[in-house]
């Protein structure tokens, strides 16, 4: 979030300097802006940021501007020129944008385009809070698209394997200058990617969603936009048997596993990588070199000689985010045992520099209860040494085996602890409350977070 | 001896004298008497907001006076956030004009007051969920100055936006 906005900032700062006189126009809502609260001062600015890009057609630019600046903000809006600089402006765009992204973050994204749609100032105001993600088909990478300085996550929505081995995506990125996360709905493997570098980006997501693939009908593609229509998309056939790999026939192969190696990616820097759905396999042969301080998988498996740890060769991994959908048997595995208590043969990698530990199986089946036993707690707790956050759901334990646990355990790092406490039906909300109070007393730097489940 | 107050002074400096359980809903304000007061206010405390007008502060303090004694928890993450309605007598308490609503929330977020300022965002929210242009632009009075060309071009660029 704060990201965002030092970004949106700076890009405005570099292009037009803020003028006094707009200033305290726009912060008449606030009356006189205590300079001295840099807080304050703060939201006095960025109230009128996104106001600045709306006129800064009226200013002429520097002509030595750095020859990489990829945009010209008098290009952008060939409408506002029309508008008039005297009408007031509408008090919803007094709004500072700290107050703005919590607003956001509570109504849809197809509700903030609509409100973009209402009127010109709304368009210019909202610009950069609609088109900092955007969503592309495969083909569609080259189309023109005025807003490329402004996306910051790019989606590919349609699975196409013709697109991956032949269309380099990452070429053809320079465009969006400030891109940062990239996701591609693939429904294969990921060894194309082993033929695609990209050193700029900081993030990667694979994942598949298959009401998005690409069907060839009559000659002509339809996309099924996966609300049921059927929409007409380009033309453009698939050379379906003819791409090979590895000797293996790629295609749309739902049901195979969908195989993902570290060897894949490793002409990219990403940090942060976040895998659906992936079988990960490795050969001693394999490459391996990884920057991941963020990986997030779901519903991912792996086979002996892999370890999880392996992302973590080269000491990068701070948060590590695992979730489990509907009945993935695979958490009842030897494998993933094996990672629960850190016990893989292979020494390649270890968890040492992890922060943060999420281990998240969304359906709750009474046969699958992982109870969390003391004996885990203390794998937890002991072989992730920095471990300073850690959340189990899907997980249970009780009150009385929750206080036995920590009462053991004086010597964590804790400052976040995030369970599911089972609590018998009808119970009193005060045992929750009493739990995290006993928990407070006895850790006074920990947060607990205490998410009752009726047993 | 009457109990020390809490006096805050608005931008029209006129004074609001409450008592320090009702002002220390702004952690702001907490913050600022326990740092300058480590052992406890001994005499009235002047705090000046001279971001806040009178009409603001009076409807601000109106509402830590109602919620003098509730405990708030913490919103799990932003899924909870999300789904929990605003509670009632808040959602009455803003019933008020929009401009009013936006200075309730700023100065909410300027006092670090959470609640109120996450109930004013979530009312805001309200008003814009689920409704066409038309809608929005009755809803906030907005003046649709588009051409129909332009807002057809519009309708075009939306589709790369992210809907989800």
């Amino acid at each position: 979030m704060d990201d965002r906005r030092e970004t949106d900032e700076s890009l405005v700062r570099k292009h037009a300097p803020m003028s006094p006189r707009k200033r305290i126009r726009i912060d008449g809502g606030l009356e006189k802006a205590d300079t001295n609260n840099p807080r304050e001062s703060h939201s006095t600015q960025v109230i009128a940021a996104p106001f600045v890009i709306a006129k800064a057609q009226s200013v002429s630019y520097d002509t030595a501007a750095p020859a990489d600046e990829r945009f010209n903000i008098e290009d952008t809006e060939p409408y506002l020129h029309d508008s008039n600089p005297t009408t007031p402006l509408h008090p919803f765009l007094k709004i500072p944008t700290d107050i703005l992204q919590v607003i956001i973050k509570l109504i849809d994204p197809n509700d903030l385009i609509n409100l973009s749609t209402t009127s010109k100032e709304f368009r210019q105001f909202l610009l950069p809070y609609i088109f900092n993600r955007i969503r592309i088909e495969w083909l569609q990478i080259d189309d023109d698209f005025k807003y490329c300085y402004l996306v910051k996550q790019l989606r590919i929505v349609d699975c196409n394997s013709y697109g991956e081995w032949h269309v380099d995506v990452f070429d053809k990125l320079d465009r969006f200058s400030q891109l940062q996360h990239f996701l591609i709905n693939s429904s294969n493997s990921s060894n194309w990617l082993k033929y695609r570098s990209n050193q700029c980006m900081k993030a990667l997501t694979l994942y598949y969603d298959k009401t998005q693939t690409l069907i060839v009908r009559g000659g002509s593609v339809v996309r099924n936009n996966g609300a049921g229509a059927v929409v007409n998309s380009h033309t453009y056939a698939i050379p379906g048997d003819s791409v090979h790999v590895g000797g293996h026939l790629t295609g749309n192969t739902s049901g195979s596993p969908r195989i993902f190696s570290l060897g894949h990616v490793h002409q990219f820097l990403v940090t942060s990588l976040t895998l659906y759905n992936y079988h990960f396999n490795w050969e001693p042969q394999d490459p391996i070199t990884s920057n991941v301080v963020n990986l997030t998988i779901h519903d991912c498996t792996w086979e002996y000689p892999f370890t999880i740890s392996q992302f973590n060769l080269g000491q990068h991994l701070k948060t590590l985010d695992l979730c489990y959908s509907t009945n993935n048997s695979f958490i009842l595995s030897e494998r993933f045992n094996k990672f629960l208590l850190n016990d893989d043969e292979s020494t390649l990698g270890n968890f040492d520099s992890l922060d943060s530990l999420s281990i998240v199986f969304l359906t709750r089946k009474n046969s699958w209860d992982k109870v969390l036993s003391l004996k885990q707690l203390l794998v937890f707790l002991s072989k992730y040494p920095s471990l300073t956050s850690l959340k189990l759901r899907g997980w249970s334990v009780n009150t009385l085996s929750l206080m036995l646990i920590f009462r053991n355990f004086k010597e964590h790092k804790l400052k976040m602890l995030d369970l599911e406490l089972l609590v018998p039906k009808n119970h009193n909300r005060r045992e929750v409350e009493d739990t995290k109070l006993m928990l407070k007393t006895l850790y006074p730097w920990t947060k607990v977070k205490l998410k009752a489940i009726e047993s | 001896m009457s109990s020390p107050k809490v006096i805050i002074i608005s931008s029209e400096d006129e004074r609001f004298p409450v008592d320090p359980k009702v002002a220390e809903k702004s952690v702001l304000i907490k913050n600022m008497i326990n740092d300058l007061n480590p052992d406890g206010l001994t005499e009235d405390f002047e705090i000046p907001t001279p971001n806040v007008r009178a009409n603001v502060l009076s409807k601000v303090l109106e509402w830590c006076e109602h919620h003098k004694n509730t405990t708030f928890h913490e919103e799990e993450d932003d899924d909870t956030k999300k789904t929990t309605p605003v509670e009632e007598w808040d959602k009455n308490f803003l019933k008020v004009d929009q401009e009013m609503l936006y200075d309730i929330i700023m100065a909410a977020n300027y006092l670090n007051i959470t609640p109120l300022m996450i109930s004013g965002c979530k009312v805001v929210a309200e008003m814009i969920k689920s409704k066409s242009p038309e809608e929005l632009r009755k809803t906030f009075n907005i003046v649709n100055d588009f051409t129909p060309e332009e807002e057809a071009a519009i309708r075009r660029e939306n589709e790369w936006a992210e809907d989800r």
